[in-house]
This record gives C-alpha cells, structure tokens and sequence, in this order.
C-alpha cells in the first residue's frame, strides 16, 4: 500500500525527517511514537501534501503512484486521509456543505455522478453514528466553536464518510474523555477492512489496546531507530524513550 | 417615491423591491413596530442605478435590514436612517458582489437623533475583476442622544489584484454618553482553511468558492425566513460561480412583501 523510502524533508530550511524507512501493507495497523518534536507529525503532514513541508530527498509510493507528485486533493481521492492533531476551525462552512463538497468531488474524481440530497444526508446519519455526533452538529461551521473533543470526534466522523483506505490518526486519542476514547477506537475499528491499513500516533497505551496494532515504530529525531510489535509500545509506556535512545547512541 | 407605514406595536417582514435605474423607498416605523427587511439587487452589467431607502423610526422601534448586492452595474446606494424616537434599534448588513467593471458605491447614515438608541452595521465586500467598492457608513449622534449604542463592522475582501475595495466608517458625535466603537474583519481567505479542504479532496476552486460564501455568511444570518435565506444564498453561490445573470424575474420576486 505504502512504501516509504529515505524520506529526508524540511521545514522552514530546517531538516526535521532525515531519512526515514517504512512500508505499511494493506490491513495493516502501524503505530508510530516517539518523544515530543521527533517529526510524527511533520511525516503526517508530508503523507498528505502540506507545501510549508518540503521534500528534498527520497519517495513515497502509495499503491503503484508516486504520491509526491499528487495534489492534496488527488490524494485524499486515492485514499488517503489524516485525522489531524489539531483541527482548525472554518467559521461559516457548514458541516454539511463541507462533507457534501468533499463527498462529491471524490465521486466526481471516480466519473460518478454527486450523490443526491436524500442518499447524501442518510449517508450522514449513518456515519454519524459511528462516532455517536449529534445532528446539530452538521448545520454548524466547521469545527466552529467545537471542543477539543469534538473536533477528534469530527474528524473520525470525516473518515468514516470519506472511507479512505490509508489512515493516518494523529494524535487522535489525545483531548479525548475515556468514554469518547473508547467510542472512537471502537468507531475506527469497525471502519477496518483487510483492504485498509493505518498510521496512528499516539503518546498512550490505551490506544495502544483498543487498536492491537500490527506493528510499533518509534521515530527519534527524524528517523526511525526501532520496530516492534505492540509490546514495544508497552514497554515504551513503562520506561520512557531514554532506553531507546541511548541504544541509538552505543550503535 | 413608495412609501411604507409599519403601525405601532406590529412586527412584519418585508421584502424590498427597488425598481432598476432611480428609486427611493420610505419607510416609517411607528412605536414599538418591528421590521425585519430584505433587499437583493441584481442589475444588468453597464447600467446605472441610483437608490435610496430612507427610514424614520419612533420610540422602541426595531429594524432589522439584510441586502445583497449581487450585480450592480453602476450602482449608487444610499441608505439613511433617523432614530427619532427613544429607545429605537436599527441592525443594517450588507453584502456586496462585484465583478469586471462594476462600480458600487454605498453611502450609509445613521442618525441618533433621540437617547438610548442603538445601531449596528455590518458591511462585508468581495470584489473581483476591475470592480470597485466603497461603503461610507457614518453614524451621527445628535445633541441630547445620550446613551447612544453604535458598533461598526466592515469587511474587504479582494479577489482579484485590479479589485478595489475601501470602506469607510465614520463617527460624527455630538453627545457626551455614547458607546461608539468599529472594527474590521479579516480580508484574506483563510489559508489554512483551504489546505484542511483540499485535504478532504475539496478541489482548490471550490474551497475557494465555500471561504467567499463563508465570509458573508454573516450577512445571511441577517435574513430571519430560513426559506428566504436559503434561496439567497443560492444565488450567492450561482454569482460566484459565474451562473447568475442579471435579474430575468428569478423565484424571489415571489417574495415580495
Ligand atoms: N510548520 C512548522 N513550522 C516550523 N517548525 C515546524 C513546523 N512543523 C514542525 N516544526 C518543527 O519540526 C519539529 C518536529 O515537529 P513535529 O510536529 O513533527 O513533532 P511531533 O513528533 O509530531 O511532536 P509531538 O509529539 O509534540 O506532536 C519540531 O521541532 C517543530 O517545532
Ligand atoms: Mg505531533
């Protein structure tokens, strides 16, 4: 599905992934962790296009394509979707004409036809059940006056419309009460296919047993400097990233 | 001149049709009557309107005007408002949409002529092509209007780089007791906004289109029937998209009063 080779980028001149390896296949769930700064979230932002995050060496491969040569838009129709770690808002965008404009471009993209006002807003419904959002919120902005909360709860929601077949979740679980934690892991857990796989970045454990990840990375410093299972997550939970670190640093 | 009488004590909505070219409507609002009215102009391309709604209102008297200004040709307005009686509430939005050549000039007066009255203006333009914009809103305290509430809120946005848009508040205060203040919003689309969109698929073009209606989606607000709002920002978005034309008689001249 993914293949991630020496991938080196920049931001604003400052090189903050320095040749980072990974390949994800379909049905996989990978978890990436790593201290504060180490560039999970700069990697995210690369997988999905934002021009303030610039690419000087290496490729990305996502399902034959050379994902770097995509615009945003063309890789969110490919399949490709992040739940971001901080939602921005869109004050006067509603909810609804947001999802129908996503939902139809994507059709559009695929020389469907857009989805008619009926089937639109029972698709809605549906997939607001799966992360249990209230109606009202379709007729408000985008994330306008949401809380923390609600706006990771939205972007599952978005996830679930848009049925994307790589995932990235960043940071998803953070902001979250353990009830909504829960309703949200299990909301993308149901939205799991063998067909689908997903990066999620996460600080916590808990995320760690909702998604029983196929694979853990731990990304220090702009590179990938251990692979594990789930149980380097836990181990990492327990003692902290020092250990793995001064591993990196004796070779 | 059509003029208008809203008795005392009654709350009605109205939509107003101004006739092409040159034409006045007045308006009289009675004790305590209330209003909520709409006005949408859409004129051909190349000609020349000049337009005035003047309004009187008494003690306790709430107005409440939303218009959309979706093609103007040369287009002069002029609104004046007298707060003549105590008490009385005047809530004035705009939007302004001008493309190519069009010229669109909006002179606004409100005058607090009597104590504890409030107004509110709130003005918002997105310009394209050649086009040029210039809302004048002046409030006007009076001798004696103590207490005077007034707040001013003017947006720009610029399309295109030939676009001109200007607005200009004004505060002519003869009182000593009044609240006056204006502000102006931001007149950039949102660019961290388009990115989140693009990144849900939304095509660049598109989510442009959705930030420009977005940003007089306060006006909107303005319009109280959700039926009336909807059909106008409908034809909001036709005039972004290019699909609107000069006024043939559209479904909201149905709506008339
Ligand atoms: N848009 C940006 N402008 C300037 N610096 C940036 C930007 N994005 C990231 N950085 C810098 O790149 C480095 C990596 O940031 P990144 O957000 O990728 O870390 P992270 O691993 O996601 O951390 P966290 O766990 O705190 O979310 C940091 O030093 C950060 O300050
Ligand atoms: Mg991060």
């Amino acid at each position: 599905m993914l293949e991630i080779k020496n991938l080196h980028a920049c931001v604003e001149g400052r090189e903050i992934l320095r040749g980072v390896n990974l390949t994800i296949n379909d049905g996989e769930v990978h978890v990436l962790m790593g201290p504060n700064g180490s560039g999970k979230s700069t990697l995210s932002n690369v997988l999905v296009g934002n021009p303030k995050y610039e690419v000087t060496e290496g490729s990305i491969i996502f399902n034959g394509k050379n994902l770097l040569e995509l615009s945003p838009e063309d890789r969110s129709h490919e399949g490709i979707f992040m739940s971001f770690q901080a939602p921005i808002e869109i004050p006067g965008v509603s909810m609804t004409n947001f999802m129908r404009a996503a939902v139809n471009a994507k059709r559009k993209y695929y020389g469907e036809e857009p989805l008619g006002a009926t089937e639109f807003l029972k698709l809605l419904r549906e997939k607001r059940k799966v992360v249990g959002l209230d109606a009202h919120f379709m007729s408000r902005g985008v994330n306008e006056g949401f809380s923390g909360g609600e706006r990771k709860r939205n972007e599952i929601f978005q996830m679930a419309v848009l049925e994307p077949t790589f995932s990235i979740l960043d940071e998803t679980d953070s902001g979250l009460d353990v009830d909504a934690l829960r309703i949200v892991a299990e909301g993308f857990n149901r939205l799991r296919t063998p067909k689908t796989s997903a990066m999620v970045i996460t600080h916590y454990q808990r995320m760690l047993d909702y998604l029983k990840p196929d694979f853990v990375h731990v990304l220090v410093n702009g590179q990938i400097v251990k692979e594990g299972d789930a149980s380097l997550g836990y181990e990492i939970e327990e003692r902290g990233f020092d250990w793995i670190k001064t591993e990196v640093e004796n070779g | 001149m059509d003029s208008y009488v809203i008795p005392a004590g009654t709350e009605t909505s109205k939509f107003l049709q101004f006739s092409p070219g040159s034409d006045h409507i007045h308006l009289v609002l009675e004790a305590n009557a209330r209003l909520s009215a709409t006005a949408l102009l859409n004129m051909a391309p190349g000609t020349t309107h000049d337009i005035t709604l003047t309004v009187e209102q008494h003690e306790g008297s709430s107005l409440n005007l939303a218009t959309f200004t979706l093609r103007g040709g040369e287009y002069k307005g002029k609104i004046h408002i007298r707060l003549v009686g105590k008490g009385a509430e005047v809530s004035l939005a705009g939007a302004v949409i001008a493309d190519g050549k069009e010229r669109v000039e909006k002179n606004i007066l409100i005058e607090h002529a009597a104590e504890g009255c409030t107004s509110d203006m709130l003005y918002k333009q997105i310009l394209t092509g050649e086009s040029r914009g210039l809302i004048e809103g002046k409030v006007l305290v009076q001798p004696g209007a103590q207490k005077t509430v007034s707040h001013q809120t003017f947006g720009n946005l610029c399309i295109s780089p030939e676009a001109q848009a200007l607005s200009r508040p004004m505060l002519e205060i003869y009182a000593d007791d009044v609240k006056c203040n204006h502000g102006a919003t931001v007149g950039k689309l949102d660019e961290a906004a388009l990115l989140y969109m693009r990144q849900r698929g939304i095509p660049e073009t598109e989510a442009r289109l959705l930030l420009q209606h977005a940003f007089v989606s306060d006006v909107l607000q303005h319009v109280p029937n959700e039926e009336l709002r909807e059909k106008i920002s409908h034809l909001i978005e036709h005039r972004f998209r290019g699909e609107l034309n000069a006024c043939q008689g559209c479904s909201l001249c149905d709506n008339k009063a």
